[in-house]
């Protein structure tokens, strides 16, 4: 239960005052998963975002620049936006949900059915991000996404300021897998490359797991880009052996496993008519 | 802290601390529209509010964030009493029923329109994809936008708003305003929850954390002493009385199984104490303190382990018999432990609690052996049915009081009258020491025809003449709340070449869980509601319904019909398949029609010998023919992407209209003294529009507009006795008593008139707009002058009509339900492309509320059949307890075309010729669905529902 509520005047006090606040701070955005009920995350003390200038979207020459307190319904009303970026923001199919919950809250939660992490993993999409140094002073950093996916820890006090995609257009295309609309996923995925040369080459596969988390799946990502990959075709179980999956209510780990291989087959043939279509996505 | 900011166009400064949510603030300052219904889950919407022009829900905002900011909420939308042009169109088409979200589907509608004047139905599904709305099924708010859109743009409707029936009538079949609908949609005060009073105590109940355990200890004297605490209420403590939560008619089917408080646990939920404090924080921390001491037991969940031999027993306390006792009592009641209390049976129920057997039934018609024999195909099929939730918007509510030194309960109820029963039986008191008050009900849906939390808040007030509040969470209302029993029915099938059916048995084991409220009679209804559709001439049934550990079941729109349904038609279908016959020739063939003896009847009576009847209106044959026509029965549909395979299915339905021979109904039509009318009907209006039809049935024959009448439903001091809403009861009972009172006022005002206009009564006639009309001297003589003179002193007195309606005839309602579904062969996904629902109510008196009932049961029985379930661990604990992990349909789930049409057809013994409409409609989805999902890629789902998961493996897709 938040105890005490402020509104950071900068980036710079926002940091302070999660230093300050220790475990107990809590970065507040959206507030939809702080706010909601029976949340994990346990921080009292709320250090408002709202006045902070990290809403903006920037479209650039070669990129497109999306200030982390955006929130997922900005995204889809902002017209330069790939829309690979818009599919993955109407995963969460609760418009009034849409227009409150922020990009930054996103993926900073990494949520085993993470809307947007699989796709902006996919898209290789820069994070800008900022951290208290020692000293106090701020420091910022541009980093690839893949990397606050592997070392989220090591993040754990940063302010995500902004994320970025890069163009020329990858080829980006993701999938959600629920029971309804609104049920939590079983599976999301994305699939993303660059077809620039003609080939599908730079391939980044990302997929949020219910029960066993988000994860690259690099020994795919590979076969993707060096040709071996075969779609895999019913009735074979996909086999990803470095990955637990489990049973639960969203379905049993056979199921997960087996349609995780088929949406990743489902994937790589749109990424090939993409690639027949001169890369068009 | 002190909250600047703009709420309905007030400037204000507002009180909050750091933890509220900005729907405490507003609730604290007076909007009580912004309520909710999932305790912050941020699924439902019933907390929806516009903040700075964004649509937010208020749960999940703190206050302090709204600082400077302009607030809207939906209370604000009416303006000294007119309602909005939005709010307007929404009651006018017919989708303000329930209306617990109503006033947010109404602000974020307004909202839409205010930024999109003529929206697409895809904005309008995106606007609303955050509201859930069980009632309605979504479908007639694509309807109120366009009504909206010309009210606003015209100044009046021109679409037609439904279909309209009965030219000689002149209110009823035809589209008026729901007379609840303005306080609904405007969101003024109309729950148990506006009702509570400032200090008012909360009570919050300790439940159990295992599904099966003795309870040895209740240690409460920590508790007791902490601040605020009032009482705490245990198995320790409680009255010894055996009743059930059931609100059935007395004697009830089902037997005495439960106190407020058992000495055992019998599922993962179940109560343990009640604690009652002078605020919900200090009852909260209280029940932090209470020391249980459990002796677990090993737990059973389904009917095959509670058939095993040697399986622990859940009711193992002795039998007793109020009437029908049978011999060996005596040595059936040996070597029981006192803490498993006892079961007390009103009547005989086929049960044996002592091997887990709640109750039973068997019946036949025929020879069901010669049939089987007689027959060139048999087949036997077993369905499994699941648990699934009722999930009304407003969970079960109650607010308690002394008032007058009587119990007084504000209560959330399809039963006011049952309530009132139990609750006295609880309190050891008698009924004119209990005063029920149904406020408007968000939702029913049938578990509100259980007595889930009003038996302990009563008894609770009563001791301690406290006022108290009690409310379910949502995850109660999952975990200790009436579902639907999950059933495991066996249809055996015998049929001729040319698809004459010669004898059908039906097998039902039923799954009642802990308790056996509604234990005989819900699983008699997967009989009782199907076998009547066929008329095959040799039918056999078996029902038996056993107790486990799982979550409470009890009553659930449509009761066993679903279930029975699902097997009965699938079956049908199956045979088809197996004779090569075309399903809907086969229907066609084995179907009943008028004049058809129901001879099947007489032995599914619930709990007696049952009445034999013909069939009488029927409109099961029209609705086949229409619906084959409107699917294009029979052709076959591909797609583009090999993947997607298509398919169609149908399944025939019926219900009935109340319990003949059971139900009872009355109400008094009151002549006030100005001309205008007051209703007290003891029918329980339970957001379907039951206190419309009887406002219809008065001024239909009082020949005055509805404004004139004002209704007052289920109190049980001012309004007559009903035995409540269920059973598709509500238009047929309550509905005839309302016109039989409406009748026997004509004659009392035409003799009244009589007298003062010194005339024949036979000469004189009611005419519009309220007058008495003299055929012979053409004189008139005005309601409020007739009513005057009557009461001048030297008058006659008032004038009231009184109606009481009991029947043994059957006015039962049919129907077919068709579908066409999409099937991914990869994915298992399925999609419905089409779903059509064809129904004859007899004469609808509300027909625009009648065909949203019909798309509200269809949504919801489309979302059991697809993606509702209960799921349990191993330890009985239910994995998904809130809406996002349970998977209720939203308006994003909506079938592609999805229509509701009523088949006009005219019975005999409803009121203006009404039969039922809404549970009949949730008996349609699961085997026409599942009928479409085997014409499009040929396999059989056998078990609800039908997850991509379980179509896949069926596939083989899954190793
Ligand atoms: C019913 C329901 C269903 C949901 N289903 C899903 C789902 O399927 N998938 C899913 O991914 N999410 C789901 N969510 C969670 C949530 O709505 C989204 O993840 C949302 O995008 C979170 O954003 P927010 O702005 O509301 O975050 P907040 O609640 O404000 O914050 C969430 C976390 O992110 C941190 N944070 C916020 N902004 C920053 C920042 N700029 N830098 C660093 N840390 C930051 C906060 O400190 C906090 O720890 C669901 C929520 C609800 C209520
Ligand atoms: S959080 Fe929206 S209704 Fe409860």
């Amino acid at each position: 239960m938040i105890s005490s509520f402020t509104v950071a005047t900068s980036v710079e006090h926002a940091l302070q005052l999660k230093r300050e606040a220790g475990s107990q701070g809590v970065f507040l955005a959206g507030g939809t998963e702080i706010n909601r009920l029976g949340t994990q995350l346990t921080g009292t003390i709320a250090i408002s975002l709202a006045n902070l200038p990290i809403q903006s979207k920037e479209k650039g020459k070669n990129a497109v620049t999306i200030g982390t307190m955006g929130t997922l319904q900005m995204i889809i009303d902002t017209g330069f936006v790939p829309d690979y970026m818009k599919v993955a923001c109407r995963f969460c199919a609760s418009r009034t949900r849409r227009n409150m919950a922020t990009v930054g809250g996103n993926l900073a939660l990494q949520r085993d059915d993470s809307y947007l992490m699989p796709t902006v993993v996919a898209a290789k999409a820069r994070l800008i991000l900022a951290t208290l140094g020692p000293d106090g002073s701020i420091v910022e950093e541009n980093i690839p996404i893949r990397e606050y996916l592997a070392f989220k820890d090591h993040f754990s006090d940063s302010l995500l300021l902004a994320i970025v995609l890069n163009k020329p257009t990858r080829f980006v295309s993701s999938k959600r897998i629920a029971l309804t609309e609104q049920s939590m996923a079983s599976v999301t995925v994305a699939l993303g490359s660059d077809l620039s040369s003609k080939e599908i080459h730079d391939v980044r596969l990302c997929t949020a797991v219910k029960g066993s988390g988000v994860f690259r799946i690099p020994e795919i990502e590979e076969t993707i880009a060096n040709g071996t990959y075969e779609p895999v075709d019913e009735p074979v179980v996909f086999s990803l052996p470095a990955v637990e999956f489990v049973d639960d209510f969203t379905g049993s780990a056979t199921y997960k496993r087996y349609i995780l291989g088929t949406a990743i087959a489902d994937l790589f043939r749109e990424c090939r008519a993409a690639l027949g279509k001169g890369g068009q996505t | 802290m002190i909250i600047h900011c703009t709420v309905n166009n007030r400037h204000m400064e507002i009180p909050v601390e750091p933890w509220h949510s900005l729907r405490t603030m507003l609730h604290n300052i007076g909007c009580i529209a912004v309520r909710d219904s999932d305790d912050g889950e941020g699924f439902s919407g019933s907390d929806t509010v516009v903040v700075n022009d964004v649509p937010v829900f208020a749960n999940l905002m703190l206050a302090c964030q709204v600082e400077g900011c302009v607030i809207r909420t939906a209370d604000d939308l009416s303006t000294k009493g007119r309602l909005n042009y939005v709010q307007q169109a929404m009651i006018d088409a017919g989708i303000v029923q329930d209306g617990y979200n109503a006033p947010q589907a109404a602000l974020l509608l307004t909202w839409l329109l205010e930024h999109d004047a003529n929206p697409t139905e895809e904005a309008i599904k995106d606007v609303l994809s955050g509201l859930f709305v069980r009632d309605t099924g979504y479908k007639n708010y694509f309807l109120a936008v366009k009504l909206a859109r010309e009210l606003r743009d015209h100044g009046a409707y021109k679409s037609k708003i439904a279909p309209e029936f009965r030219e000689n009538l002149s209110i009823v079949g035809k589209s008026v305003s729901k007379i609840d609908g303005r306080q609904l949609v405007a969101g003024w005060k109309s729950y148990v929850e506006d009702r509570v009073e400032p200090g008012a105590c909360s009570l919050v109940m300790l439940r159990s954390p295992y599904a099966h355990a003795y309870v040895n200890e209740v240690d409460t004297s920590e508790a007791e002493n902490m601040p605020g605490v009032v009482t705490i209420i245990t198995a320790f403590n409680c009255p010894d009385v055996f009743y059930m939560s059931a609100g059935q008619g007395n004697p009830e089917p089902s037997p005495y199984d439960r106190r407020l408080f058992n000495r055992k646990v019998r599922h993962v939920g179940d109560r343990v104490a009640a604690i009652v404090a002078e605020t919900m924080e200090q009852a909260l921390a209280a029940r932090e303190n209470i020391k249980v001491s459990y002796e677990v037991l090993p737990a059973i969940f389904t009917v095959e382990e509670a058939m095993a031999p040697n399986a622990p027993i859940i009711q193992n306390g002795p039998a007793e018999y109020l009437s029908g006792a049978p011999d060996g009592l005596k040595a059936y009641n040996m070597n029981t432990d006192e803490r498993e209390g006892k079961v007390v049976y009103p009547f005989p129920l086929h049960a044996d609690n002592r091997h887990n057997i709640a109750a039973g039934a068997h019946g036949s018609i025929g020879d069901v052996a010669a049939g089987f024999a007689e027959a060139d195909v048999v087949i036997e099929r077993t369905y499994q049915s699941s648990q699934v939730q009722c999930t009304p918007s407003e969970p079960h509510i109650v607010y308690t009081k002394i008032d007058n030194d009587r119990l007084v309960v504000h209560a959330s109820t399809q039963v006011p009258f049952h309530l009132r029963r139990i609750v006295a039986k609880v309190c050891q008191i008698d009924e004119n020491k209990v005063r029920v008050i149904k406020e408007r009900v968000g939702g029913g849906y049938g578990s509100k025809q259980d007595i889930l939390i009003e038996d302990v808040a009563a008894y609770a007030t009563w001791v301690t003449k406290r006022a108290i509040l009690s409310r379910n969470s949502r995850q109660e209302e999952f975990i200790a709340n009436s579902t639907r029993h999950p059933m495991r029915i066996t249809v055996k099938m015998g049929a001729k070449k040319d698809g004459t059916l010669t004898a059908v048995y039906m097998d039902v084991r039923a799954n009642t869980g802990p308790y056996g409220n509604h234990c005989l009679t819900v699983p008699m209804n997967a009989c009782s509601k199907t076998l009547p559709l066929l008329s095959c001439p040799n039918m056999k049934f078996d029902v038996t319904t056993y107790y486990t550990n799982i979550p409470p079941t009890g009553a659930y729109q449509g009761y066993g019909a679903p279930k029975g349904s699902y097997a009965l038609m699938m079956c049908m279908n199956e045979i088809a398949h197996e004779l090569g016959v075309d399903p809907l020739e086969l229907a066609l063939k084995n179907k009943v029609e008028r004049g058809f003896m129901l001879e099947i009847l007489k032995s599914l009576g619930e709990g007696r010998e049952g009445t034999v009847v013909p069939v009488g209106s029927c409109g099961l044959g029209t609705a086949l023919v229409k619906g084959a026509n409107m699917i294009q029965w029979g052709k076959h549909e591909s797609c583009d992407d090999s993947d997607w395979k298509i398919g169609k299915g149908f399944a025939m339905i019926q219900q009935g209209s109340g319990l003949p021979g059971l139900d009872h109904s009355t109400c008094d039509v009151v002549l006030n003294t100005d001309g205008t009318f007051l209703i007290r009907s003891g029918g329980a209006d339970i957001g379907t529009g039951l206190d419309t039809i009887s406002a219809k049935c008065v001024a239909e024959v009082m020949k005055v507009d509805l404004e004139k009448i004002s209704v007052v439903s289920g109190d049980t001091d001012i309004t007559l006795f009903d035995t409540g809403s269920y059973a598709s009861s509500g238009t047929y009972f309550s509905g005839n008593a309302t016109l039989k009172a409406a009748r026997d006022l004509e004659r009392k005002v035409l003799a009244e008139a009589a007298l003062q206009m010194d005339e024949d009564s036979a000469a004189l006639e009611l005419r519009y707009p309220g007058i008495v009309y003299s055929r012979t001297t053409k004189k008139e003589l005005d309601y409020a002058k007739l009513s005057h003179d009557a009461l001048t002193g030297i008058g006659r007195g008032q004038l009231v009509g009184f109606g009481s309606f009991v029947t043994n005839n059957a006015a039962i309602p049919y129907g077919a339900h068709f579908a066409q579904v999409a099937v991914n062969v990869r994915t298992g996904k399925v999609k419905v492309q089409k779903y059509y629902a064809l129904q004859d109510a007899g004469t609808p008196i509300n027909p625009e509320l009648a065909l949203c009932q019909m798309y509200g049961a269809s949504l919801k029985s489309i979302g059991h059949s697809l993606y509702e379930h209960m799921i349990l661990d191993k330890n009985g604990e239910c994995t998904n307890a809130d809406f996002t992990r349970y998977g209720v349909p939203m308006i994003s789930e909506l079938p592609d075309d999805f229509q509701a049409i009523l088949i006009d057809e005219d019975d005999e013994f409803g009121p203006f010729g009404a039969k039922s409409i809404s549970e009949i409609a949730t008996n349609g989805a699961a085997p026409a669905l599942a009928n479409a999902i085997h014409d499009a890629v040929g396999v059989w789902i056998r078990s609800w529902p039908f997850t991509p998961e379980k179509i896949l493996r069926e596939l083989g897709k899954l190793l």
